[in-house]
């Protein structure tokens, strides 16, 4: 994934917070971390206006605990782990957005050509 | 060091001490708007520090990562402690308020005694203390944008609070009328008493709050230093405390002199 073919920021803004949770589900992690995840991930470059708002209102919603640990040369980082009400809100909303994407990938394309095409592309 | 970069030395410490890789002026901008909300020095430490590890690890600037400082920091949501709101801040002026308007009293009702007539409370000591008053109302009324326009834009504050003191003057020259003719003594007397009251409820509320004792640390900073910012914040509260008994002071012995 380019930048030049970047997600619509519509579609990634619907998303991210779920992304977001999932790349804590593996384990205490920082923001800049968390943002090459998404990018490796093909999600293309989060902004950190973007990401660390995202944080601070898992942190006041309880969905996270932080904790600040020395960088090696660098400064600080905030970790970020998963409390059992973020593991939760990532189970269901996981669940949710599965059936809501099924729901609008068979909406827009009931035939599946859509699908077809991508996927023949993909193999080439 | 040339003077400019001493001068930048000076003005950024705080800056440069918990997010050295952030641009200055970025930095500065995000921590006075966190002030602003009224969010406490701890949280706007570990705000700054995040910020500055993420521009050190992403090797991008802030403002290409994070954009626009006071929406960057408006847009973390972090709760607002009351003692470091500006309504809190401002509610603690109330008693430099009482001494405020006792220094008028004092200072009218001295002056006619020393010229051996009785304090005339006319209608432009009426309306002068109603400005004052109108004009203190609306700032605790409307603490944030007062303290915004006095922060960005300190000519606006400066030509605004000239205005008022216009008005006031302007006032002054133009109503005459004796509403009460108060016996200068007890007036003097009484002018005294409030002025001793709001320097004492002043002390009082410095020693139960420490509003000012809020300093902004890096998470990981260790807890040294906050002693000597304590002890400044301290001496600087009384300072303010002794400002209107000392100007009153000032101003009584220039009348004394004037009329002797």
């Amino acid at each position: 994934m380019t930048p030049d073919d970047a997600w619509p920021s519509d579609w990634l803004r619907g998303v991210l917070e779920l992304c977001v949770l999932r790349t804590l589900a593996d384990g205490p992690t920082y923001g800049y971390a968390i943002a090459v995840q998404l990018a490796e991930n093909g999600l293309g470059a989060v902004k950190g206006g973007t990401l660390y708002p995202l944080l601070s209102r898992f942190e006041s919603a309880g969905l996270v605990t932080v904790e600040w640990r020395a960088g090696e040369g660098g400064p600080g980082r905030k970790y970020y782990r998963l409390t059992d009400a973020g593991h939760s809100e990532l189970r269901d909303g996981a669940a949710r957005w599965a059936s809501f994407a099924d729901l609008t990938a068979t909406f827009v394309d009931p035939t599946g050509a859509a699908t077809r095409t991508s996927t023949t592309e993909t193999a080439r | 060091m040339k003077r400019s970069e001493r001068l930048a030395a000076r003005r950024y410490t705080l800056e440069r001490e918990v997010a050295p890789h952030v641009e200055e002026e970025w930095a500065e901008a995000m921590l006075l708007e966190l002030r602003l909300l009224g969010v406490d020095g701890a949280r706007i430490g570990a705000a700054l520090a995040e910020v500055d590890s993420h521009c050190v690890e992403s090797g991008q600037s802030a403002q290409d990562a994070f954009g626009d400082p006071v929406a960057y920091a408006r847009s973390l949501g972090l709760p607002a402690t009351d003692d470091a709101s500006p309504r809190a801040l401002l509610s603690a002026t109330l008693p430099i308020a009482t001494q405020v308007i006792a220094m008028f009293l004092l200072l009218w009702s001295f002056t006619d005694w020393r010229e051996g007539r009785p304090l005339e409370i006319t209608t432009e000591h009426l309306a002068v203390a109603a400005i004052v008053l109108v004009q203190m109302a609306a700032v605790v009324r409307w603490p944030d944008p007062a303290l915004r326009t006095i922060v960005r834009r300190p000519v606006l504050a400066w030509i605004s609070l000239m205005a008022g003191i216009a008005a006031v003057v302007g006032v002054y020259a133009l109503l005459t009328t004796v509403v009460w003719r108060l016996p200068a003594v007890p007036a003097m007397v009484a002018g005294a008493v409030v002025l001793v009251a709001g320097v004492v409820a002043d002390l009082v509320r410095q020693r139960s709050t420490h509003p000012a004792d809020d300093p902004v640390v890096a998470p990981l900073a260790p807890a040294a230093g906050t002693a000597s910012s304590q002890a400044l914040a301290r001496t600087l509260g009384r300072a303010v405390t002794w400002q209107v008994p000392m100007a009153t002071a000032a101003l009584l012995a220039t009348t004394w002199w004037m009329t002797s």
